[in-house]
């Protein structure tokens, strides 16, 4: 029975198959069947390089060579395989018999010049390695393969992240490949209790994921969750780490986000020094952060950059800004129609008389509204982007102009909605975002059938799933919720740097404390003025 | 089904036929009639029915891109009925807005209805039920009919109440009409039986005047007091903030401006028989006009100055104290309500005899006029 | 993670549900017995809460793992003890209903004026449901998320309403009888109603010997809140207008004007945030009634009762004529059979479970 129907009958995507898949097969001693073999297997597979040589004195030990066109850093296999193998062995006057009875170990341990070795005497674990974009080489008369370590597929270098800006602040994003990223992060975190573990998800993708986070800070409970919840993935493949993300997600159905996803090494080596878990995903530039809470995904990296009390007034300001974007044309329908007392009789009477053309009744206008700005948000990021910015201000300016001249919408309409939208944009996580789009419809069309009762009793609501959310055990609004006042410092404001000397609690992390205690007042200019 | 579609689905039941199902209370901003002031007269030669003037701004005139310049920005409706709530009714078969009194600001009460007293009741048990009125409501009492603000054309102001708000918040600050908010004047009627002041005004050629204040007692108007006289009232209750003063000194004309005060109250003889109350009142100020050329203002002068001032202050004040006392017996002063709270064993004794208790006590106003500065020159 | 209630969070949910419907009214009603000493009234009225709470967390420390029910059931029997538990379910029920009722009302008389006041009530039944729902612990955190706001707000409110007001009003002082002192302190006590609901959560809570100091700082907190709103009603209003008033604290929101502001009428904004007061306390109402039934009938799981509670409430919620009704009806259960739940059940359960020399021994 050739290999081929053998694993054929094997390779189902169903539970069956995904465990039949795991037994080993065997690598046959002649090299001429392992080729013959693989070819079945990599049957239309055409960028299979498939080069048998000969290697020693008298080229008299036949060698096989299987890679991926493409995958594979050919240049490394040219200078340092090939050659090793074929010119420098040849070189070595090693006597005939004994290099016979060691061929194998001496190949492996002393011929081949290169960094990433392998011993693998299961084929299937070679056939994934060499999908891998390793290299594996099959001697002749030894049922083991040697898989050498030789990843290089297109890839682009870290650039800056498109979805996080910062002005200040490092700009290497997280690029598609999973080697890069835990580089990116092991640069920042030089300690060798940083663990990255890596697994593999996905019956047919086979997506490497490595789960991040430092040994002696983080929650053990907290670590055996996200690993068990890893566990419990079957599926197909493994595209992107949103995949992975809706995956093991606490709740489906909330429109928060339960998982904080990054483009960012440095917030990922700040989660992970907190005592949070980082999952980074192959071929995906975003990488995920367990646990999340509403407050992290209202925080930008740069909030610790820059000094304590410009960061508490822009975040103050954001937070200000989504809640802004969460209720604003909710209020205007809600006053508009039903309590028109709250606002100045001015601005009451200004605005009855803008819309005295407009055949729309409030909601229905702002519905129209909204649903034009979502529209054209989701147009500017689909268009390249010379077109998407020119959208921007024709679809903005003009457009919401003629809405005006022709009547379809009052002004002040227009004004509510860019400002919905302008707020909206400063919430830097785009989960977040697109999640409290859904609550802002739900709020107008409450305004619009109860007023301001309505909004609150949708507040009311929000409130109450937000309260009842967890992420991986943590509740979703700490730091506000059961913990110790301490963790105010760093939610809505942020305190000076120097207070943060403790690990946020509601991590309940081992290792608490991660800053020695400094004193607020200047301790320097004291001490130099006196020298003087 | 699986449970949570379940769940789903009830809930949306539930929601779509509680919530969808009507908008009562929906209306759209433009289609409100956002009064500001009405004006309230008892209805000529009918008894028991009142005349209420609504003013409506017309929206055009607040379109961003401005109305046209002259035009009337309001429209004046009246209707009449028997009482408020019959006559919004009527109105709102008149003009196609409905009537919303969240922003209502001023009422202007005409003098026939104060001087009958069921009408007055029945109008000021509305205004204190109906809760979309707000409570930032000032109440001006009115020379003649209430419904001549619709003659009124203001040029500086495009919006009539902002006008007639205006020239008496203007007035308030020169201390010559009373400052009566809906909580003082309401508690003043509740707590003592119908008796209250009220600012007054008067319309003429289309402009509003100010007259100074009206007197009511029992529910009724019993009489009035000029503008001057309730620059010394003010004085009295403490409660004036600026306020010009010209008097003769020796032949020459001197000015006073006053900017702050301070007033105490004294209960001198707690003799039931002969109660005294003394008020004494510290008006500090700056003089805004003397002779020029009539030599330097030093420290004798101004002692002279001061001097005089005092004894011209107490004596209006004795006499406007009388007119409140003895010419229409009304307590706006604050004398009862200061026996009530600082002396209350005496209040307990006189109580209840306090309408013939009150003309007889004996006030003495106490005038201590302060100069503190000069103006620009010496 | 966190199973257990911290000592704020036990402090910020009597606060929140303490905190109800009481504080439109509660100006009329101590201006009503007592004329201008009403603040006087209201602190006395929360001497009389400390001293009923206190028996409360006393008898809690005795049985630190047992719910209510479960206490009656373990002291005097499981006979004796449905009797004891039904005056506790007819009173917190008919509270409840009661609150929600005037609730509906005030919101009518605020915010929406023509809505059939059977929709805010149901609206408001199945939010508090969603709520009651997930247990205690979503209140807690829910009562903590909010607490903040809700002090904040209401301090904004009293410093607002300071200017324009007369201080003079609440004299003088001390002129009433002792009798008609009596007689307000027991029309107060409605307004403190609520916080025997500690008995249901004791087996949740972290710290059984801070359960007294918790309450306490939350009832003089609750204390503050109501001598607050009562003195500046009575400087923006008077007293004869507090007397006359219907919802006086509403009225004197009404009043305050804060000049040169965007906001006309600062009620619109308070009302609002004035729901959520509410809804802290029905939302745990329902959590409790629903765990006595359940505790009762030893039936597992309390969710199933929240669903059929809902209907209960809202029948007796309707069931009132007329504003004047609803209130007549709430000051007579707190007043008979209020007390009763709140201060002879407990004195006569923790003597019973004395003198049988059951629970836990603490302290001296």
């Amino acid at each position: 029975m050739s290999i081929y129907n053998y694993l054929k009958g094997r390779f189902y995507t169903n539970k069956e198959g995904a465990d039949k898949e795991k037994e080993k097969v065997p690598i046959p001693k002649d090299v001429d069947t392992v080729l013959e073999n693989l070819k079945e297997v990599f049957k239309d597979c055409d960028d299979l390089i498939y080069r048998e040589f000969n290697v020693g004195e008298n080229q008299q030990y036949k060698f096989l060579l299987v890679c991926i066109d493409g995958l594979s850093d050919k240049a490394l296999i040219d200078n340092f395989v090939l050659e090793s193998l074929m010119l420098c062995a040849r070189d070595i006057r090693p006597n005939g018999e004994s290099v016979k009875k060691r061929l194998f170990e001496l190949t492996k341990n002393a011929s081949l010049t290169t960094t990433e070795i392998k011993e693998e005497d299961d084929l299937n674990g070679v056939v994934t390695s060499i999908l891998s974009a390793d290299t594996a080489l099959f001697i002749d008369g030894y049922g083991k393969a040697i898989v050498i370590g030789t990843k290089s597929w297109p890839a682009r270098g870290p650039s800056e992240p498109k979805s996080e800006g910062v002005v200040r602040g490092p700009s290497d994003g997280f690029v598609e490949t999973l080697r890069f990223n835990t580089a990116l992060v092991r640069r920042r975190i030089r300690d060798p209790r940083l663990k990255i573990v890596q697994k593999s998800i996905g019956v047919r993708s086979k997506t490497d994921i490595a789960v991040v986070y430092i040994d002696d800070i983080v929650n053990k409970d907290l670590l055996k969750e996200v690993n068990e919840r890893l566990k419990d993935i079957e599926i197909d493949g493994i595209l992107e780490s949103g995949y992975i993300e809706q995956l093991i997600e606490d709740n489906t159905f909330s429109p928060f986000p339960q998982v904080q996803a990054t483009e960012r090494p440095d917030v990922v080596a700040g989660a992970v020094l907190e005592g949070r878990v980082g999952i980074i995903v192959d071929n995906s530039p975003f990488v995920l952060i367990a646990p999340a809470t509403l407050i992290s995904m209202i925080q930008s990296a740069e909030d610790y950059y820059q000094r304590w009390v410009v960061s508490t007034f822009i975040r103050v300001t954001r937070t200000i800004a989504a809640i802004i974007s969460m209720v604003l044309p909710a209020l205007y329908i809600a006053v508009t129609t039903y309590n028109p007392d709250i606002i100045p009789t001015k601005l009451a009477l200004s605005i009855a008389s803008s819309r005295e053309g407009v055949p729309f009744p409030a909601i229905l206008e702002a519905i129209i509204m909204e649903v034009s700005i979502e529209l054209l948000r989701e147009a500017g990021v689909r268009l390249p982007d010379p077109i998407g910015a020119t959208i921007g201000i024709v679809g903005g300016i003009i457009i919401g102009q003629a809405a005006v001249a022709a009547n379809i919408v009052s002004p002040i309409m227009v004004i509510i909605v860019s400002l919905t939208a302008i707020s909206s944009f400063t919430i830097p996580n785009f989960g977040l975002n697109t999640g409290l789009i859904l609550i802002r419809f739900g709020l107008m069309l409450l305004a619009a059938f109860l007023g301001l009762y309505g909004i609150m009793l949708g507040v009311i609501a929000t409130l109450i799933h937000l309260v009842n959310l967890k992420s991986f055990g943590v509740p979703y609004l700490a730091p506000f919720v059961s913990v110790s006042a301490g963790d105010f410092k760093d939610s809505v404001v942020r305190y000076p740097l120097s207070t943060f000397i403790y690990r946020p609690e509601f991590l309940d992390v081992n290792n608490k404390k991660r800053m020695k205690r400094m004193s607020l007042k200047s301790k320097y200019t004291t001490n130099r003025s006196r020298k003087r | 089904m699986h449970k949570k579609a379940k769940c789903f689905i009830s809930l949306y039941i539930i929601a779509a036929t509680i919530i969808f199902t009507g908008c009562w209370d929906k209306i759209e901003i433009e289609k409100r009639g956002f009064v500001r002031v009405i004006g309230i007269d008892k209805e000529k030669e009918k008894e028991d029915l009142i005349k209420v003037t609504y003013v409506f701004p017309k929206s055009e005139a607040f379109s961003p891109g401005g109305g046209k310049g002259d035009e009337k920005a309001f429209v004046v409706m009246s209707s009449t009925a028997k009482s408020i709530g019959k006559a919004n009714d009527y109105i709102d078969s008149k003009i196609n807005r409905s009537v919303y009194f969240g922003h209502m600001r001023m009422v202007v009460l005409g003098e026939e209805l104060l001087k009958d007293e069921k009408s007055f009741k029945r109008v000021l048990d509305y205004i204190a039920r109906e809760p979309s009125f707000s409570r930032e409501i000032k109440f001006l009492s009115c020379d003649g009919e209430a419904s001549s603000i619709g003659e009124i054309k203001p040029e500086v102001e495009k919006i009539l109440a902002e006008y007639i708000k205006g020239i008496v918040e203007n007035w308030e600050s020169n201390g010559m009409i009373v400052k009566v908010d809906f909580n003082q004047f309401m508690d003043s009627i509740i707590t003592n039986k119908g008796m209250a002041i009220l600012p007054k005004i008067s319309i003429e050629d289309g402009k509003a005047n100010v007259l100074g204040a009206s007197l009511i007692k029992d529910y009724k108007l019993v009489g009035s007091i000029s503008a001057d006289d309730t620059l010394y009232l003010n004085t009295l209750l403490g409660k004036r903030i600026g306020g010009n003063e010209t008097i003769d000194i020796d032949n020459e004309t001197v000015s006073f401006q006053s900017n702050k005060i301070s007033r105490k109250i004294r209960l001198k003889n707690k003799d039931l028989d002969k109660l005294e109350i003394e008020i004494y009142t510290k008006i500090e100020g700056s003089i805004s006009g003397y002779e020029i050329g009539g030599g330097e203002l030093g420290g004798r002068e101004i002692l002279n100055i001061e001097n005089a001032f005092n004894i011209n202050g107490e004596e209006r004040c004795k006499a406007v104290i009388k007119k409140l006392q003895k010419d229409y017996e009304v307590d706006v002063i604050g004398i009862g309500d200061y026996i009530k709270k600082f002396h209350p064993s005496v209040w307990e004794e006189v109580k209840d005899r306090w309408n013939e208790v009150y003309p007889n006590i004996r006030i003495t106003p106490v005038m201590d006029y302060k100069v503190r500065r000069a103006g620009d020159i010496k | 993670m966190n199973e257990k209630i911290s000592n704020y969070q036990l402090t910020m949910f009597i606060v929140l549900t303490i905190l109800g419907v009481g504080i439109f009214s509660l100006p009329r009603v101590v201006a009503e017995a007592t004329n201008s000493d009403g603040w006087i009234t209201t602190i006395l009225g929360g001497m009389i809460a400390i001293g009923e709470y206190y028996i409360i967390s006393k008898l809690a420390r005795k049985f630190p793992n047992f719910t209510f029910v479960e206490i009656a059931k373990e002291v005097v029997g499981k006979v004796l003890a449905i009797p004891i538990i039904f005056v506790f379910l007819l009173n917190t029920i008919i509270v409840s209903s009661m609150v929600l009722r005037i609730f509906g009302e005030v919101i009518k008389m605020s915010l929406l004026f023509k809505t059939p006041i059977e929709v805010i009530l149901i609206s408001f039944l199945l939010l508090a449901f969603l709520l009651a729902r997930g247990g205690i612990e979503p209140i807690v955190r829910f009562d903590e998320f909010v607490f903040p706001i809700m002090i904040f707000s209401v301090i904004l409110l009293l410093a607002l309403a300071i200017p324009d007001s007369d201080f003079t009003n609440i004299l003088p002082i001390m002129r009433t009888k002792p009798m008609d002192f009596i007689n307000g302190v027991m029309e107060t006590s409605f307004a403190y109603t609520d916080f025997e609901f500690v008995l249901f959560i004791v087996p949740f809570i972290k710290n059984r010997e801070k359960i007294f100091k918790s309450g306490f700082i939350a009832i003089l907190i609750v204390v503050a809140v109501y001598v607050g709103i009562v003195i500046l009603s009575f400087a923006k209003l008077g007293v004869e207008s507090v007397k006359q008033s219907m919802w006086p604290t509403l009225s004197m929101i009404r009043s305050i004007n804060v000049p040169d502001s965007f906001i006309e009428r600062l009620e619109g904004i308070i009302m609002p945030l004035w729901i959520l007061f509410a809804f802290t306390t029905i939302a745990p109402s329902l959590y409790v009634l629903s765990k006595i039934i359940s505790k009762t009938i030893n039936h597992k799981e309390f969710k199933h009762f929240c669903t059929m509670l809902i209907p209960i409430i809202y029948i007796i919620a309707i069931t009132p004529n007329s504003v004047v009704d609803a209130y007549k009806l709430l000051n007579f259960t707190v007043k008979y059979i209020g007390s009763i739940s709140v201060f002879v059940i407990p004195i006569l359960l923790y003597t019973v479970a004395s003198i049988r020399k059951m629970g836990e021994k603490q302290n001296a």
